[in-house]
């Protein structure tokens, strides 16, 4: 009889067990594969990028650079709408608009000095390098 | 079955001190990751940052470069830290998983 009072006390805590473990997976940041191939994406194509502007004007890489420039804002744009991925979101923020978008304004008055290229593309990668690792360490 | 439900009483009883030795664990671990991470930044900034220096003081950069590269290093740093700051936002949500599990497992076992 006791047996049979306290089977629903055990059949509740088992729900509420079996309830709560992917309630606790779905509020923790889960792996994105969009976020990480917009990582890789960038990381060539930006550095690539950036590396003509000691060689070329910015006009005749101007389509490039558009391109460039709305693959990163489309970047920025997912991680912002990923749920609990506030600091990823700021840290794209962060790179169009402190590093990419400084540089690119830079550009335009002209050819730019090919040891300031390099170390201003280094500090893009480094930045990408830190977005990945961010994404890299996501539940899969 | 009343000594069932003692004996559970008894050992999520005993989780407490489990839970606590966990949460703590984890925090002195993750306590030494962030004053190595920070230092680590801040190395990494001093090198950078004499590097432009001495790029400028031997004309191969411009003031102006200088001073670009400087923001566009705090920048930098602003996104490692964020980084730093997500990957220890998914640690935290282990250790709630990680006290969820202990619990359960306690719990099945008593069942």
């Amino acid at each position: 009889m006791n047996n049979f009072r306290m089977a629903p006390l055990f059949l509740a805590l088992g729900f509420l067990l079996f309830a709560t473990t992917p309630l606790l997976q779905s509020c923790s940041s889960s792996y994105d594969a969009v976020g990480m191939q917009n990582v890789a994406n960038l990381s060539t194509k930006l550095t690539t990028l950036m590396g003509k502007a000691s060689t070329s004007t910015y006009d005749p890489n101007k389509s490039e650079i558009t391109e460039v420039a709305a693959d990163l804002k489309k970047a920025e744009e997912h991680g912002a709408m990923q749920k609990r991925n506030q600091e990823i979101a700021n840290s794209w923020q962060i790179l169009r608009t402190e590093q990419v978008e400084p540089f690119l304004t830079r550009w335009k008055e002209g050819k730019l000095d090919k040891d300031f290229v390099k170390e201003a593309t280094a500090q893009v990668q480094k930045s990408l390098d830190a977005i990945k690792k961010a994404e890299q360490a996501k539940r899969k | 079955m009343p000594d069932k439900k003692k004996d559970i009483k008894v050992a999520l009883d005993d989780l407490d001190n489990q839970v606590i030795s966990l949460v703590g664990n984890f925090v002195k671990r993750r306590k030494a990751h962030y004053e190595k991470a920070a230092q680590m930044l801040h190395q990494n900034l001093k090198k950078d940052t004499q590097r432009y220096a001495e790029m400028l003081s031997d004309k191969k950069i411009s003031g102006e470069d200088f001073e670009f590269l400087l923001q566009g290093r705090a920048a930098q740093m602003k996104i490692e830290l964020l980084a730093e700051l997500s990957m220890s936002k998914v640690k935290f949500d282990d250790i709630a998983m990680a006290v969820l599990k202990l619990t359960a497992n306690t719990v099945f076992e008593n069942i």
